[in-house]
């Protein structure tokens, strides 16, 4: 048999033809993940069940499921920061989202100029590295001498301690992705926008349909996919935040701002204890994986047009 | 959703295989380290790799210095290659975590033995630390001129030689004042510098500093900053140590270890938690010396408030008096505007006058060598060593530090003779630090560290995050009293010490731990 | 969406009139819509590049080492070239090792570009697999390389160490550049966005007899150019912008990237600890220097999301 024939046989004409190409697709992603993403994330896990610690590199041993019960059981702790982050996903997540889309669908409508140049002012952000964005950040927010106060007192509005007190610390965090890093999204919905077909719109124009319903009946059930891509990248960005109280607030005061994955890096790096690091990462990669699932179910149906 | 649900717990159960699998093969544990003193086969090309933070960048004096000694090393020996590696502080102290977390400690590294085996980091790093072959080790005379301070610097508890070598200082401890604002008060900088001052004298001149200098109706020069309640400038100056007079609850209140290593006993000296509560409180709210929307600035801003002249005191170490010279150079050249400062280097304040002055603290950097797995053989030791010694080589170090290559906070051991009255230069603050290298201490929480068990230390860094900082926090912004906060840490500890029975508190190092900390006390003549 | 509701409440009158009147205030409307959603943008934008405006003044002013940054100011005190010059030791003595400015230089554009092209290639061939065929394990996998996102990077860093030095890829170009050769949020995004294409046209695509390589390459990935772009740009900054990583498995500052290099420019940071004096105007000027590059690339494909969408659209 030619190599042709059998390329056609196997590639083409077979009722498995389809999965071979997907394997084929899929082969360099899954070698790649196998080395890069699969084994690393496997040894975290082995971690999570051994008493692994700076203090004992030497003799390090399996102590079974001793960390996870501690992270459980540890109210006020471990259940403090996973609060803390849950309250910082609910408030900065639906909030960019609605944010992102409401700015794509400002700028969808202008000419390209100016979309153009809108689009590149919310994106430009992201080129500043962040250890230089949170100097500035610290800077703008200072409590003594910030921007942020002077820019109240012009208006002859109290000034704010933001991120020095504890009631307003994770306001201020927040603040800070509310106002800048809606670079991807902005793109990703004016993506989405353009691929919208205009037949549809001109179908309900003739409707006489108004706006909000425009919007509801055409326009966001074909964003749904960018939506669910959005929102698990920012559930997933937001249960991991992390620069904010690392560069800013190091999880203060009074512990208002102490995130889950602060208090991982706290355990990993400051503590050295990297068998309970992981099993606290374990952990959380169940939870997000959970409330990901669940959006994928509330969201996930497959648009076909 | 019950597909979604089945290969969520598919891919648990994966991981959970995969995982337990593994977890069943533990590597033998790495017994020893076979330095024998004999000689090998050469190496035809070593690299060492040294390892360090940003003061080995060329924009720092002592990393110009660092690059062309190791430039000079390596014309001398040129199958040596010595490569230099460096990240700021924090990704320094990363990467050394990752690195000997897979046994892959740097040949050299660059830090301060009270980071390297900092309390958190399970104060366990030792074992990887290489016990310097004698040969490599102090000799009789050097040990003898490097007095008691820096000596026990570079020992580590209970044994010799761990360190290659200690190479600069940095002092911590003391604080900077604005000779100007004091002189306005009616006292005399100098006397404080040397006699040292109370808290009472720290609030009158405070009083005066306070003030609205420009008229505008907001007060805008103060007594001092705040700065972060976390390890710094807030500790700092709330620091319940300055309350303790004897040096065995100095020794305790600094570590804050609230664990008595000679009986196992849990304490919390709430006298002196108590008279620091209550002294921040009211110097912040009462006196309104402290601003206190400056809770929480962070230390650059602190500093930069003292070097600018808008506060009287600052919390900081000498490398700040380097800070407000260029400030004042720039001013010189025309190129800042304002009023130069004029700053000297004071002990903390002291509760009253009768009570001794702050402990001044010395951190010491050296260079330490670690264990590596596989071992890389004794010729690769030697080579390490022998770079070590060269760096160290005290023969051109007077001329680098003369020639101010080495700023003043960092200045080289140099012997008998540790901080050269005559390269510091004459003034009143380089008088001051040589005064220091007789009275300083290192800071001894490492020993109690060791003396603990891994229960006693992770139940207090779980205090220490969840309870004291953000109780001290609660205190510093007036949302409980000082009594409700101290009593608040003392439930806490009550119940770490019901946790915890008392035959597994302290490690069998213990009582050589206490006989230790009682030699060293007896050298330095303090009492215990 | 900005007209409003204009149609439903309106007093009844003769159908001419009422339409005239819609006419009218729709256009009326429209033009504060407009104004309004101008308004709201640049606010928006000024707050965004404000950042960016001040890292760049900082870099020309003459801050002076280890002064942070002070007052407010929206115009450098003394303008000067002195940061820049000071980031490549042009004033420094001869004898001085430089900081190898250039090589981070080089290396970051290497980190960049090789992962960027190769995340185009991959990511969109799985993006594709996963979203359009059908085939035993679609979801499993799906899952699993989604679920890896899910943990924080840093404590698969051991392990990952672990494997460069057995692999004696300690401080070489495979250690910076293997790990970023794909992307997990690459794959998701490709997957998310050829879902909504129209199955239509790939099913036409195959009674024609196209191979599954052909459509993918005549068919999918010119209707993907916008994401690609957008994944193109992700992956150049991630890549760019990455720099605990390339420290982590260097051994010589040689192999440093920029962003790294920058990185070690900061002082204490943390707590306080020596050494403390950071030259912020140094670090500013080199965050200047590795924003430039990214500031072009993002033009560069800022084109192709424009240029890709036609196409799609005359496809849709």
């Amino acid at each position: 048999m030619n190599l042709k024939a059998a390329w056609k046989r196997y590639f083409e004409d077979s009722k498995y033809s389809e999965w071979r190409w997907a394997y084929i697709f899929l082969a360099v992603d899954l070698a790649w993940s196998a080395l890069f993403l699969f084994y690393p994330l496997i040894r975290a896990f082995i971690f999570s069940l051994q008493e692994f610690n700076l203090s004992n590199i030497g003799n390090v041993r399996f102590i079974g499921l001793k960390n996870y019960i501690d992270i459980l059981t540890d109210t006020s702790g471990w259940w403090h920061s996973v609060k803390i982050t849950a309250m910082y996903t609910l408030f900065t997540v639906p909030v960019n989202i609605a944010i992102a889309m409401g700015l794509s669908l400002l700028i969808h409508p202008l000419g390209d100029r100016s979309a153009n140049f809108y689009k590149s002012a919310f994106y430009l952000p992201g080129v500043i590295s962040a250890t230089v964005m949170s100097v500035i950040m610290i800077w703008v927010f200072s409590p003594m001498s910030g921007l942020a106060n002077l820019i109240l007192e012009k208006l002859g509005l109290p000034t704010l301690r933001w991120y020095g007190s504890p009631d307003t610390a994770l306001l201020t965090l927040m603040l800070m992705i509310w106002l800048s890093g809606h670079g991807m999204g902005v793109l990703l919905y004016t993506a989405a926008l353009k691929r919208v077909p205009q037949s549809l719109y001109e179908a309900a124009d003739i409707d006489a349909a108004s706006g909000w319903s425009k919007f509801w009946r055409i326009t966001w059930p074909l964003l749904k996919p960018t939506t669910l891509y959005v929102l698990v990248i920012q559930l997933i960005e937001s249960f991991q935040t992390f620069s904010g109280a690392f560069f800013i607030t190091r999880g203060g005061p009074i512990r208002s701002t102490e995130f889950v994955n602060w208090r991982i890096y706290e355990t990993f790096y400051r503590y050295g204890n990297f068998g309970l690091a992981s099993a606290m990462a374990v952990v959380l990669m169940f939870v997000i994986m959970v409330i990901s699932l669940v959006n994928f179910k509330l969201l996930g149906t497959d648009v076909e047009y | 959703m019950k597909r979604l649900a089945l290969l969520c717990l598919a891919l648990l159960t994966v991981f959970a295989l995969a995982g337990s699998a593994l977890a069943a093969y533990v590597p033998e544990p790495f017994d020893g380290y076979p330095y024998d003193d004999q000689p090998d086969a050469v190496i035809e090309k070593d690299v060492i790799v040294v390892m360090g933070s940003s003061n080995f960048d060329p924009s720092y004096p002592s990393g110009s210095y660092l690059q062309a000694v190791a430039k000079l090393f390596m014309e001398q020996n040129p199958n040596i290659e010595v490569q230099l590696n460096y990240g700021s502080w924090g990704d320094l102290w990363n990467k050394v975590g990752v690195m000997l977390g897979n046994r892959q400690g740097p040949d050299i590294l660059v830090g301060p033995r009270e980071y390297l085996l900092a309390p958190g980091r399970g104060g366990g790093q030792w074992e990887d630390i290489l016990t310097v072959p004698d040969e490599y080790y102090f000799d009789e005379f050097e040990k003898a001129v490097m007095g008691p301070a820096i000596l026990e610097s570079c020992r580590f508890p209970g044994r010799e030689g761990y360190m290659i070598w200690p190479w600069t200082n940095y002092i911590d401890g003391t604080g900077v004042i604005n000779g100007d604002m004091v002189r306005e008060a009616g006292y005399d900088p100098l006397e404080i510098q040397k006699n040292g001052w109370t808290w009472d004298d720290f609030l009158k001149i405070a009083r005066v500093a306070t003030k609205d200098t420009n008229n505008d109706g907001k007060i805008d020069q103060w007594g001092s900053y705040f700065g972060p309640t976390v390890d710094s400038d807030g500790t700092r100056l709330a620091l319940t140590a300055n309350w303790c007079s004897p040096i065995a609850l100095r020794l305790k209140a600094e570590g804050q270890t609230f664990i008595d290593i000679k009986t196992g006993d849990f304490f919390l000296d709430k006298d002196a938690f108590l008279k620091g509560f209550t002294w921040i409180q009211k110097l912040v709210y009462e006196e309104k010396v402290i601003p206190a929307e400056s809770i929480g600035a962070s230390t650059d801003e602190c500093r930069d408030a003292f070097v600018q002249g808008k506060t009287m005191f600052c919390a900081a170490g000498s490398d700040i008096l380097d800070e407000v010279a260029e400030r004042n150079r720039l001013i010189d050249k025309g190129l800042e505007t304002g009023k130069k400062v004029d700053a000297y280097l004071v002990p903390r304040p002291k509760p009253d006058k009768n009570s001794p002055n702050h402990p001044i603290r010395v951190y010491v950097y050296g260079y330490y060598h670690f264990k590596q797995e596989p071992y890389k053989g004794d010729a690769h030791t030697r080579n390490v060593f022998k770079f070590a010694k060269f760096l160290a080589n005290p023969v051109f170090q007077p001329l680098l530090a003369h020639s101010a290559f080495i700023p003043s906070d960092m200045r080289v051991w140099m012997g008998e003779d540790a901080w050269f009255p005559g390269i510091l230069g004459s003034d009143a603050n380089a008088q001051y630090m040589e005064q220091i290298a007789q009275t300083w201490h290192p800071r001894l929480d490492l020993y109690i560290t060791m003396a603990t068990t891994t229960d006693v230390q992770n139940a207090l860094t779980k205090f220490r995050q969840e309870v004291l900082t953000p109780t001290s926090e609660e205190v510093y912004l007036n949302k409980i009293t000082p009594q409700q906060a101290v009593d608040k840490l003392q439930a806490a500890l009550d119940k770490i010490a019901q946790d915890i029975p008392k035959d597994k508190r302290l490690t069998s190092e213990a009582p050589a731990m206490v006989k230790d900390l009682e030699d060293f006390a007896k050298k330095t003549g303090q009492k215990i | 969406m900005l007209e409003g509701d204009t149609v439903t409440a309106q007093p009844q009158p003769s159908y001419e009139s009422r339409l005239a009147y819609s006419f009218e205030r729709t256009e009326r409307l429209r033009k504060i819509g407009k104004a309004l959603a101008y308004l709201i943008l640049t606010a928006w934008a000024v707050m965004s590049l404000l950042p960016i405006y001040f890292t760049f003044i900082m870099s020309f002013d003459n801050l002076g080492k280890s002064l942070t940054m002070r007052d407010v100011r929206f115009w450098p005190l003394e303008p000067s070239l002195k940061n820049f010059r000071d980031l490549f030791q042009l004033d420094a003595p001869f004898w001085l090792e430089k900081r190898p400015v250039m090589r981070w230089f080089i290396n970051s554009a290497l980190v960049a570009t090789i992962p960027t092209i190769s995340n185009l290639i991959f990511d969109s061939m799985g993006g594709y697999a996963l979203a359009k065929l059908k085939f035993p394990g679609r979801n499993l996998i799906f899952l699993s390389i989604v679920a890896t996102m899910m943990i924080p990077g840093f404590v698969t860093f051991i392990p990952l160490y672990r494997m460069m030095h057995e692999y004696a890829w300690m401080d070489t170009y495979w250690a910076l550049l293997f790990p970023g050769f794909a992307g997990v949020g690459g794959i998701f995004l490709m997957k998310q966005n050829i879902q909504t294409l129209p199955t239509s046209v790939l099913e036409a695509a195959r009674i024609d007899a196209c191979s599954e390589f052909k459509i993918y390459w005549r068919i999918v990935l010119p209707t993907a150019k916008p994401i690609l772009a957008i994944i193109g740009i992700t992956s150049f900054m991630g890549g760019w912008n990455s720099y605990f990583w390339p420290y982590l498995v260097s051994k010589s500052k040689k192999m440093l990237t920029l962003q790294a290099g920058l990185s070690s420019l900061m002082g204490a940071g943390i707590s306080g600890m020596p050494p403390s004096l950071t030259d912020y105007g140094i670090v500013m000027a080199a965050a200047v220097i590795a924003a430039i590059p990214m500031i072009i690339v993002f033009f560069i494909f800022q084109k192709y999301v424009v240029q890709g969408i036609t196409v799609g659209a005359v496809k849709g």
